[in-house]
């Protein structure tokens, strides 16, 4: 499945390839072959002047689900941002330091900024489908890197689908507008379709905050899914979800990274008093 | 990094076009004041300006009785338009029900596709011989018919504007309001009505902007005598007017001299474009802190705020008086017009074949107007949207570059049309050699659409969600894929509405196709070949005096296409809206 790309071997991947060393017959669109262990050390982000990281230093482990956790605006999804460069729309938004996935400089000049959005996904919010069928949800982004081919397409829709767990809940409706689906639906679609571009990492914020508590366990129940092939960041505001699924959370406050652990050490057995109060809810 | 290549290579495009729009501005404005200021200082400055005499042959060219009635139809066409506009507003947006302001706004939109040559052509036949008969001076031409007919016109720009900023204003004025004791009436024209201001002073100006550079109508119902207005019954000329009724066959200093007049009327409509950009960025400065007062004000019992009961029902009897008065001339000139060309309607007079001095057929006008369309969309569509494109997906709002195109495209939306007709003529058809040509003709059009294009395309880019174009990017996509895959069909319903709301203005427009296609009365064969537009084959029909009942006839087509036109617009905006609709 993931030969998908080895066809299509056109002059916009030369340039990838040429950095990654790799040899023209495996060249797929993957960064990260070998894990995607994110490093971030010394992150300072600022907005105009508002500094809204202040040196921030973390490991995220390969195939672990890491949960920032921490009230609202303290910077937790601003770093999600980071991570795959979407900060980068932002107006006036300023990074030092360095992000690393596996040894590769997220910020580095000659990276492509797209090819390692194909590699970082993202979910967001809000579910935010494209007012497209739902095959054409899920096409959009291999369709764009160049694969042509039908039945490689179809059988990209199939597995992102099972992967989503969705494929038999919409296996006889393709063609239908993914707008018509659920609220629940449609953010599994989203999920779905950052799948189809075969990311390494997924980064999800606050994915569940919009949907009823039935499609927040589905998406639960997919991420643990998901767990064993990639890594997954997730910004939460749920204290029960982050303690369900999160093999490590990290507390935010005020743009600043107070501890980071072991989901159940931070939970039980927190090292900061202000994480202690935050997890008791006595602010936040 | 090829692909960033392609991305840089699509920003430039975009940029380009967003250039062209400033280019064109420039250039409009350089080539006008070099064919005009040279003339004007030949004739003298202020002997053009302030000389009373207007007569060619003797070499006399002063203006001042022209700028004198100029203003003075403004003013009094402005009194009525903004008027009965104002309170027509009022009455449709707080004292009908929601499907009858659906209604009664959808016959403003198509009060507003009626061409002027239309509106000229009522005046003509219904308000001159009327005035006429009832004037002590037996003429029913002038500053009376003049004024009322462009106070007509410019209702619909009056009312769509202002019930817009009375829509914008803030709801809980009139809740605070009502909340305090005050009556329905006292909240709304006390409170509600004031709070809205700014918006509805714009809504005057842009009316006033667009009557006085009104030209087809005027020449129509205004008389043209090039002399002072001492009456309201009295033939006279305007501005305008003078330039569309001798440029067609003026020489050397002649028509320098009415270039010039397309100066002084460029200078005046700029003034007012100006005015009302002072204006709006003065009051937006301290409306703040104003409409908090007046909710604070009402109940108190101070005198300012409060209406008695008489009044009250004065004010609201008077707002539904101007609605139905601005009804009743929409309904009347569809009617009159109806009931006076389809009887004249037949398939050998709209679809027979064209022979030389054989009967008056409007199949090659048709033609002409279809090719004057497909050119003009042609060349103002890709280049609309391109910009808008730039406007929206590329640019920072407060830099320099955006602020003057975004000068330059108000400039270019104001400029009047009859200034573009005589741009059109000097640089296309003499300078660059084009002839009169449909040609021509859809470039000038093209230049005078590209506003309309490029505001409705930005309105329709700019209600696409951010959300979906961040779902794209974090996908990995660049931004041209993002803006051609998925922000520009979620925008589509609106840029359909734009360009069929520009093809309406190519159907009505006749000043410049008049200019730059000329009269050629047979079939066009080619883009460079002469031709005349429907409307102005109704115009030419109408003046000519001996084909009333074919000028009526083909009024009743214009009338026609202007309603398929309204209609399909109405349907794309419905298109639009269930596209967008997003859980």
């Amino acid at each position: 499945m993931y030969k998908l790309f080895n066809k299509n071997e056109n002059t916009k991947n030369r340039e990838i390839s040429k950095n990654n060393k790799v040899d023209k017959g495996d060249i797929c669109l993957d960064l990260f072959k070998d894990g995607a262990d994110i490093k971030i050390e010394n992150l300072n982000l600022f907005y105009n002047k508002f500094q809204a990281l202040h040196n921030v230093n973390m490991q995220i482990n390969d195939k672990e689900i890491t949960s920032l956790i921490g009230p609202s605006g303290c910077g937790k999804s601003t770093l999600l941002k980071s991570i795959n460069r979407m900060n980068d729309l932002v107006n006036g938004c300023r990074i030092e330091g360095t992000i690393e996935i596996a040894g590769r400089d997220v910020y580095s000049k000659d990276l492509d900024i797209g090819v390692l959005r194909k590699n970082v996904g993202m979910v967001f919010q809000k579910p935010n489908p494209f007012a497209m069928s739902i095959y054409d949800n899920i096409t959009y982004a291999p369709r764009t890197f160049g694969v042509k081919d039908k039945t490689q397409l179809d059988e990209i829709v199939r597995t992102s689908l099972e992967k989503a767990a969705m494929w038999d809940e919409v296996k006889d409706c393709l063609g239908k507008s993914a707008m018509s689906l659920s609220g629940g639906q449609q953010q599994r679609l989203c999920i779905a379709r950052c799948l189809s571009a075969q990311p390494k990492i997924i980064l999800m914020d606050e994915p569940t905050s919009a949907l009823d508590p039935i499609s927040t366990g589905k998406i639960e129940d997919l991420c643990l899914q998901l767990k064993d092939r990639f890594s997954i960041v997730m910004v939460t505001h749920n204290m029960q979800q982050a303690l369900r699924i999160s093999d490590k959370t990290s507390f935010f406050l005020m743009g600043e990274m107070i501890e980071m652990g072991n989901t159940r050490e931070v939970f039980e057995n927190p090292k900061d008093n202000r994480t202690e109060d935050y997890i008791t809810g006595r602010f936040g | 990094m090829e692909k960033s290549l392609k991305e840089k290579c699509m920003k430039l495009l975009y940029a380009s076009s967003a250039f062209l729009g400033i280019a064109v501005v420039v250039v409009i404005t350089i080539f006008l004041l070099s064919m005009g200021l040279p003339s004007m200082f030949e004739i003298g400055f202020f002997k053009f300006l302030f000389g009373t005499k207007w007569n060619p042959v003797n070499n006399e060219f002063g203006i001042l009785p022209m700028i004198v009635n100029t203003i003075i139809v403004t003013a009094f066409s402005g009194l009525i338009g903004v008027t009965i506009g104002r309170f027509t507003a009022i009455f449709i947006c707080y004292f009908v029900r929601p499907k009858l302001k659906k209604i009664l706004m959808q016959l403003v939109q198509l009060l507003a596709g009626i061409p002027s040559v239309l509106f000229g052509f009522f005046g003509v036949q219904v308000l001159v011989p009327l005035f006429s008969a009832l004037s002590s001076s037996g003429v029913g031409y002038g500053v009376m018919t003049s004024s009322i007919i462009l106070g007509i016109m410019i209702l619909p720009t009056v009312i769509s504007i202002s019930v817009t900023s009375l829509e914008n204003a803030d709801p809980l004025h009139i809740e605070g309001a009502l909340a305090l004791g005050a009556s329905r009436e006292q909240s709304i024209f006390k409170v509600a009505v004031p709070s809205a201001k700014t918006g509805l002073m714009s809504a005057a100006i842009l009316g006033i902007g667009r009557a006085v550079g009104e030209t087809m109508a005027i020449v129509m119902v205004s008389g043209n005598i090039p002399d002072f207005a001492t009456s309201f019954f009295q033939g006279i000329r305007t501005l305008t007017g003078n330039i569309v009724l001798e440029m067609s066959y003026a020489e050397g200093l002649h028509e320098g001299a009415l270039v010039a007049t397309g100066v002084v009327l460029f200078v005046m409509i700029l003034c007012v474009t100006v005015g009302l950009n002072v204006y709006k960025t003065k009051s937006g400065k301290i409306k703040k802190g104003k409409s908090i007062v007046i909710d604070k004000c009402v109940g108190t019992g101070n005198p300012q705020y409060v209406l008695s009961r008489s009044k009250e029902k004065a004010m609201k009897g008077f707002s539904l008086g101007c609605t139905s008065m601005t009804m009743i001339s929409l309904v009347g000139i569809v009617l009159f017009i109806l009931v006076m060309g389809v009887p004249h309607l037949s398939f050998d007079f709209v679809f027979g074949s064209f022979e030389y001095g054989g009967a008056i057929t409007l199949l090659p006008s048709i033609v002409t107007t279809l090719m004057l369309i497909g050119l003009t969309v042609l060349m103002s569509v890709p280049i609309g949207v391109m910009t808008a494109i730039f406007l929206c997906e590329y640019t920072k709002n407060d830099s320099k570059f955006v602020k003057i195109v975004r000068m330059s495209i108000e400039t270019l939306a104001g400029i009047p049309s009859i200034i573009f007709g005589l741009f059109g003529m000097m640089f296309f058809c003499e300078l660059i050699g084009m002839g009169y040509s449909i040609m021509a003709g859809a470039l000038t059009l093209t230049l005078m659409n590209l506003p309309t294009i490029i505001r409705t395309t930005e309105q329709a880019i700019l209600e696409v969600p951010q959300s979906l174009r961040e779902a794209s990017y974090a996908l990995g996509v660049g931004k041209t894929t993002t803006i051609f895959r998925i922000v520009l069909p979620s925008a589509m319903g609106g840029i359909l509405n734009g360009v069929i709301l520009s093809i309406g203005r190519i159907v009505s427009e006749s000043a410049v196709v008049l200019f730059t296609v000329g009269s050629t009365k047979s079939m066009p064969t080619s883009p460079m070949s002469s031709g005349i537009s429907l409307a102005v084959y109704m115009y030419i029909l109408a003046g000519e005096g001996l084909h009333v009942n074919e000028a009526y006839g083909a009024a009743v087509v214009l009338l026609a296409i202007v309603f398929i036109i309204n209609l399909a617009s109405n349907f794309t905006k419905k298109f639009a809206q269930r596209k967008n609709i997003k859980i």
